[in-house]
C-alpha cells in the first residue's frame, strides 16, 4: 500500500461513518430506530439486502473460487430470484399487514409465544455465530494485506460499526449500505477492467475466453444431477431456492430490511431488484476470478498467494528446487496456452486438440507445481488471498486503497446489519417479551442500543479470539446451513397450512431440526439439500402431530 | 407504554410502477432468470474447446470386447 492507498481508504472510512451518523439521525423512537419509521425507498432497501448477504469473505473467496474452480459456483444462486418471487407474492404483504417488529413477532400471531422463543432463540445463536465470523475472517485477510495484527483489524472494523449503527439505528445501517454498496459494484467494474487490460498485446479478450474455456473455467451451467454435488443447476434451483426463501424470509437481518419500505410496492421491489442482480452480479464476481486466471498465464503469480506464508516458504531448505520446478512450469504453461491460442486462431482442429491435450498437461504440471510451494508451509489453500495478490500487485495507486477499503466495506455492512437484527430480535422478541412488558418507547430505544452495543462488543470478540477457535470457525460455517430449514418450515406452516397450530408448529420444527442433523451427521448429502429436508419434515410433521396435540390441548 | 411500530398506511395492495400488474412483473422475472441461464450456458459452450475429431483420438485403444 502506498501513500495514496493509506489516504483513499482512510477518507473512505471515515465518510462512511460520518454519512452512516448523519443519515441516522432523528432514530428518537423504537419505530424510527428499527424500521426507520418506515420510510425507506426501493434502492436503498434493495442495496442494504445485497451488502448484507455479500460479506467481505463471499466477495473475496468467490473470486478466488472461480480462479481455482471455473465459474459453476453462480449456479448456487439460480433459486434466488425464485426465491423472491415467492417472498414479494407471500411474506411481504403478510409481514407488513401484520404490523410486526421482527419475523417471529408474526409466529405468535399465528401460533403461540412458545414457537415464537424457540425460533427467536435459534435465530440468535446462529446469527450470532455468524457475525462473529463475519468480522473475523475479513480481519484475518487485511491483517495479513495491511501488515497490521489482526485483533487491530477486528477492533477498527468493528469499532465502526458499532459507532453509526448504536446512534443510527437500522436507518444509519440501510444509508450507510447504500454508497458502500456502490463502491463495492464500481471496483468490480475496475477491477474486470484491469484484469483484462493487463494482457499482453498479443493476446485479445476472445482469446482470453477461449483460454478460459479450456482451462474450465467458464463453466456456469452444470446439467447433470448428483445428489452430493454442490453445485449443479437442479441443486441451485431448488436446494438454492429453499436457502434463499429461508435466508430471505426467515432471517431477521433481512426481513427487518424490507419491513422498513415506505409502502409495500416499495418492499416488493426491494426484493425484485435482488431478483434481477444478484445473478449477473454474481456471475461478474466469478468473471473477474476467471480473466485473473488467465492473467496469470502471461504475468507470473507468486508460487503461494499468502505473502506472509510466502515469506516462510523461503526459509524452507527445499525452497530452491520447489521455486526453479514451479518458474519451469509457469514458462511451460505460458508457452502451452500461446500455442492453443494460435491454434485456435487458425481454426484447425487437429492441430487444436493435440495443443488443448499440451496445454492441460502443463496446467497440470503448473498446478501440481504451486501444490508443491504450499506444503513448503504446510498450507492447502490460499483462496481467499489470490484476489488481493492481483490487486496488491498489478492495480495503481490509489486503486488498491480503495478495493482494500471495498473490503472493509463489505465486512462492515453485513456485520451491521447482522448486530442491528440482533438488538431488534433481543429486545422485542425476548426482553419486551418475557422480562419486561410495559416501559416506556425510550426505555425500550436505550435497551436497543445498549443491546447493539452488546452484540457489537460479542462479535469484536469473537472474531478477536477466533484464531484461537481453529476448528470451530468450520463448525460455525455449518451451523448456519443445519438452522434454516427448520425456521423456513415453521413459517411455510405459518402461511399456508391455517389448520396447523401451535403444537403442531413447535414439535414440527423440533422434527425438522432432527431430521437436519441427522442428514450431516450420517449422510453425505450435501448442505444445500439440508433447507429442502428440514422443511418438508417441519410442515409433515406439523401436518401429522397438529390434530392430535392441538386437539388436545383445546379440549 | 409498549411501542408499536408505525402503521402501514401503505400495506394495502398496489400496482407496480411497470407492467401493470404484480403477476406480470413475476413472469417477466421468472422469464429473465430462465434467458440468464440460457445465456450463460451459451457463453460456456461458445469458448468450451470443440470436441476432437475422430481421427484424433485414434492413439486411444479399443476396448476389449468392444465390436470392430
Amino acid at each position: 500500500m502506498r501513500p495514496l492507498d493509506w489516504a483513499v481508504m482512510a477518507a473512505w472510512l471515515l465518510f462512511i461513518v460520518s454519512y452512516g451518523l448523519y443519515r441516522g439521525r432523528g432514530s428518537d423512537s423504537t419505530a424510527k430506530y428499527m424500521l426507520a419509521g418506515r420510510s425507506m425507498p426501493w434502492y436503498a432497501m434493495g442495496l442494504s439486502i445485497m451488502a448484507t448477504q455479500a460479506s467481505a469473505i463471499t466477495f473475496i473467496s468467490t473470486t478466488g473460487q472461480s480462479y481455482v474452480d471455473g465459474m459453476r459456483f453462480v449456479q448456487f444462486y439460480f433459486g434466488l430470484p425464485i426465491a423472491m418471487v415467492i417472498l414479494s407474492a407471500t411474506a411481504v404483504p403478510l409481514f407488513r399487514r401484520a404490523n410486526v417488529y421482527t419475523a417471529y413477532e408474526f409466529l405468535e400471531k399465528r401460533f403461540d409465544s412458545r414457537t415464537r422463543a424457540l425460533v427467536s432463540a435459534i435465530f440468535l445463536i446462529q446469527r450470532g455465530l455468524a457475525a462473529g465470523l463475519s468480522l473475523y475472517a475479513p480481519a484475518v485477510v487485511l491483517s495479513v494485506i495491511l501488515g497490521w495484527s489482526d485483533h487491530v483489524t477486528t477492533i477498527l472494523m468493528g469499532g465502526l460499526v458499532v459507532l453509526y449503527t448504536t446512534f443510527g439505528g437500522i436507518k444509519a445501517v440501510t444509508w450507510a449500505d447504500v454508497p458502500q454498496m456502490t463502491l463495492i459494484l464500481c471496483s468490480l467494474v475496475i477491477a474486470l477492467f484491469m484484469a483484462i487490460y493487463r494482457l499482453p498485446h498479443d493476446v485479445s479478450f476472445p482469446d482470453a475466453l477461449r483460454l478460459a474455456g479450456a482451462a474450465g473455467r467458464l463453466n456456469s451451467v452444470t446439467l447433470h444431477f448428483d445428489w452430493n454435488d454442490r453445485y449443479n443447476i437442479w441443486s441451485g434451483l431448488i436446494g438454492g431456492m429453499f436457502l434463499a426463501l429461508a435466508y430471505f424470509g426467515c432471517d431477521q437481518s433481512q426481513v427487518q430490511r424490507y419491513l422498513t419500505g415506505r409502502s409495500l410496492s416499495q418492499s416488493r421491489l426491494s426484493l425484485l431488484f435482488n431478483a434481477a442482480a444478484k445473478v449477473p452480479m454474481q456471475f461478474f464476481i466469478l468473471f473477474i476470478g476467471s480473466m485473473v486466471f488467465v492473467l496469470f498465464h502471461f504475468i507470473q503469480p507468486p508460487m503461494i498467494f499468502h505473502p506472509v506464508e510466502m515469506q516462510e516458504a523461503q526459509h524452507a531448505p527445499t525452497y530452491a528446487g520447489v521455486k526453479s520446478r514451479y518458474d519451469a512450469a509457469f514458462a511451460a504453461r505460458s508457452a502451452a496456452a500461446r500455442d492453443y491460442l494460435a491454434a485456435a486462431r487458425a481454426a484447425d482442429p487437429l492441430r487444436q486438440a493435440s495443443a488443448l491435450k499440451s496445454y492441460q498437461a502443463a496446467e497440470q504440471s503448473f498446478e501440481s507445481a504451486r501444490g508443491q510451494g504450499l506444503k513448503l508451509v504446510g498450507a492447502s489453500n490460499d483462496t481467499n488471498f489470490i484476489f488481493l495478490s492481483f490487486v496488491t500487485r498489478y492495480l495503481p495507486a490509489g486503486l488498491v486503497g480503495l478495493i482494500v477499503a471495498v473490503i472493509f466495506s463489505a465486512a462492515m455492512s453485513s456485520s451491521s446489519g447482522e448486530i442491528n437484527s440482533l438488538a431488534t430480535v433481543t429486545v422485542i422478541d425476548l426482553y419486551r417479551r418475557h422480562v419486561r412488558q410495559n416501559a416506556s418507547d425510550l426505555h425500550y430505544l436505550n435497551a436497543s442500543r445498549l443491546a447493539t452495543v452488546f452484540w457489537g462488543l460479542y462479535a469484536i470478540g469473537f472474531a478477536s479470539f477466533g484464531r484461537n477457535f481453529g476448528a470451530l470457525i468450520e463448525a460455525v460455517n455449518l451451523v448456519g446451513s443445519l438452522f434454516y430449514g427448520g425456521l423456513l418450515g415453521v413459517f411455510v406452516l405459518a402461511f399456508f397450512f391455517k389448520r396447523v397450530g401451535a403444537r403442531g408448529a413447535f414439535y414440527g420444527v423440533l422434527a425438522g431440526e432432527a431430521a437436519i442433523f441427522y442428514a450431516a451427521a450420517f449422510t453425505s448429502v450435501s448442505f444445500l439439500w439440508y433447507n429442502v429436508i428440514g422443511c418438508v419434515v417441519v410442515v409433515a410433521a406439523g401436518l401429522l402431530v397438529s390434530p392430535l396435540a392441538d386437539r388436545r390441548a383445546t379440549v | 407504554m409498549t411501542p408499536t411500530p408505525p402503521h402501514p398506511a401503505h400495506s394495502v395492495e398496489e400496482p407496480p410502477p411497470f407492467l401493470r400488474s404484480w403477476r406480470r412483473v413475476y413472469t417477466a422475472v421468472l422469464l429473465y432468470l430462465a434467458a440468464l441461464i440460457v445465456l450463460f450456458y451459451l457463453f460456456a459452450r461458445a469458448f468450451a474447446p470443440p470436441p476432437a475429431p475422430p481421427h484424433a483420438l485414434s492413439w486411444i485403444p479399443p476396448r476389449s470386447g468392444s465390436p470392430a
